[in-house]
């Protein structure tokens, strides 16, 4: 009884503090006029919505650019941290714990060292301004979470089946594929949606390293809360949020449903 | 088809686990590996089937090198002791996934696993989810699954440890009948004496990395090679003693042998005590431990050195009571005794 108490205050608790300020948003995004002292705006307007959907700056290619590059760098950092997590996991070599620390360095040195230093780096190999930089970078943040994620489950996991497999016939390939994927789909799932959101959130390296040729929609929605238009300001920044939690439930989806395929009779 | 393992020596992270190991199971052969717990039986199933990688040496099946062979070249299959279904798949997909590595089509490698799992007595579990199974269906599917693959060579590792001691003998006799059927040669790893004994053509003693003995399952018990091994299956007692002038003396034994002088121990077992009105050994009633279907009683000799002897049923002597026997050691079995030791 006294747990579900306190689950229910923390529950409301969580709630008051993330859709309050959201509702607030939902208010402003629509408001044509509220002023002071006013609970709520005096007169409405679609103003915003225009703006947002069909503006100068509108949405959808912001959108498109901005899913294609998390999708993109999701998938690299995935990629890299399953390898990665597999080595250290599953096989023995020398300097192994010096791999495992260097894939957490990312994540040790401040954000704006790191994209300042990063992009000296990226200017002398020609990557700074361009695409490429942007997803090397974003590929980079992503990775210690990656690592860590996979790390994780590979490790549960084991390398049994695949030693199950191989001796019953399976080439090393066919085997991990056969029976060790399936099993490390939630892991890459979690890993893909983690990398994505890191990736889709990313301003000050986006900024510094695509040098303002790379727009994300993370990059055009800072000027406007750092103007002075409250109700833009929250569009986008609802914008911005609504796409990232649909693209985080959809990858929750994706793991429940591969999760709950394992229980059917 | 013959494993022969010749000279096989395998580390792991540094550490020797088996040293110089020769070992070979003839053609269709079911051979026990008995050892204790740590003494490199999993290691050797494991290189045997190219999981680990030896240091030096040779295995060879038949007349081919497998050595250097990757384990899904080799035709060897390992049953592991932790079973290793695979999670995603049904009971059928299971027993089916080492005809589909071989490009069998979907509804002929489906009808032969139906087959295989009537076989092992599992039928219409085909649909079955692996997590929907018990401990001994678990294990029933892993065996219709090696066999699917018509392995050269069986290695089961301890199959029957994780279950239920009334399900281990049904699980000993399906491998049994099993092993009738196909004539696949077989390597079954067990700490288990009894089962080791009672299952296999022969018994190879692995202690420490090496073979310590290698005959069938009467002359690894009767006969054991060495002291350790006589150790290892208990059932005897070692009476330390010498030898001078083709007498050997050892606490109130002395037996015509014709052995070089020195010390040895001999191996006594207790049937060869025999109950005689006359008999020229007279022991004392120590301890009388009734156990229902036999008691225990130990016997002590004058000297003080005990002997244990199980009578059937209960016995008509009391602790305290001399008893006469006659000793029949038959061919009895000594073992040089170390100057150390």
């Amino acid at each position: 009884m006294r747990k579900a108490l306190f689950l229910r205050l923390f529950l409301g608790l969580a709630a008051f503090c993330i859709l309050l300020p959201a509702a607030l948003l939902v208010l402003w995004s629509a408001a044509a006029r509220w002023s002071w002292p006013n609970l709520l705006p005096e007169s409405w307007s679609g103003r915003t919505a225009r703006e947002l959907l069909f503006g100068a700056q509108s949405i959808w290619p912001l959108l498109g650019s901005s899913a294609a590059l998390g999708g993109l760098a999701a998938a690299l950092a995935t990629l890299i941290g399953l390898l990665t997590a597999r080595a250290a996991a599953l096989y023995d070599f020398p300097g192994k714990p010096l791999v495992r620390f260097a894939g957490l360095l990312p994540l040790l040195i401040p954000g704006t060292v790191f994209a300042v230093g990063i992009h000296l780096a990226l200017l002398r190999l020609g990557l700074a301004d361009t695409l490429a930089g942007v997803l090397l970078v974003h590929v980079m943040t992503a990775l210690p979470y990656s690592i860590a994620i996979l790390t994780d489950v590979t490790a549960a996991l084991g390398g049994g089946l695949e030693e199950q497999a191989a001796v019953l016939g399976a080439g090393p390939v066919r085997g991990f594929f056969a029976v060790s994927l399936p099993e490390l789909t939630p892991g890459i799932l979690s890993s893909m949606s983690m990398a994505f959101i890191l990736s889709y959130s990313q301003y000050f390296t986006t900024l510094i390293v695509g040098g303002g040729r790379v727009r994300t929609l993370a990059l055009a929605l800072v000027p406007y809360i750092q103007g002075g238009d409250r109700s833009l300001a929250s569009v986008y920044a609802l914008a911005f949020t609504g796409s990232a939690l649909g693209v985080f439930a959809l990858f929750e989806t994706l793991i429940h449903r591969w999760q709950k395929r394992g229980d059917r009779p | 088809m013959k494993l022969e393992i010749e000279h096989l020596s395998v580390a792991l992270e540094g550490r020797d686990i088996l040293q110089n190991l020769s070992l070979q199971a003839e053609a269709g052969e079911l051979l026990a590996l008995l050892g204790p717990s740590g003494c490199g039986k999993t290691t050797l199933l494991k290189t045997v089937a190219g999981i680990l990688a030896p240091q030096c040496g040779r295995i060879r099946l038949g007349r081919e090198d497998i050595t250097h062979l990757p384990p899904h070249r080799r035709g060897v299959v390992i049953l592991f002791q932790d079973i290793r279904l695979f999670p995603h798949m049904t009971a059928a997909e299971n027993v089916a996934f080492p005809l589909r590595m071989r490009g069998v089509g979907r509804r002929a490698r489906l009808e032969q696993a139906a087959k295989l799992l009537d076989r092992v007595r599992l039928p219409g579990y085909g649909a079955r989810r692996v997590g929907s199974l018990s401990g001994g269906e678990r294990q029933r599917v892993a065996l219709a699954r090696a066999l699917a693959a018509e392995p050269r060579l069986l290695l089961l590792d301890e199959p029957f440890s994780a279950l239920d001691e009334n399900l281990r003998e049904d699980m000993r006799e399906l491998v049994l009948s099993l092993h009738r059927e196909f004539r696949t040669t077989t390597v079954l790893v067990t700490h288990d004496r009894g089962e080791a004994l009672g299952m296999s053509d022969r018994v190879a003693l692995l202690f420490h990395g090496e073979i310590e003995q290698c005959d069938t399952p009467e002359a690894v018990y009767l006969r054991p090679a060495t002291r350790r091994a006589a150790d290892y299956f208990g059932g005897c007692a070692l009476l330390d003693g010498e030898v001078r002038a083709g007498i050997f003396r050892g606490g109130p034994v002395a037996l015509p042998v014709s052995l070089p002088e020195g010390r040895y121990a001999l191996c006594l077992r207790e049937r060869m005590w025999r109950p005689a009105e006359n008999g020229p050994y007279a022991l004392r009633v120590e301890r009388v431990r009734f156990r229902g279907p036999e008691t225990a009683v130990t016997l002590a000799a004058a000297d003080g050195t005990l002997f244990q002897k199980t009578f059937p049923g209960s016995v008509p002597f009391q602790e305290g009571d001399v008893l006469r026997f006659d000793l029949d050691v038959g061919d009895p079995v000594f073992f040089p005794q170390e100057e150390c030791l």
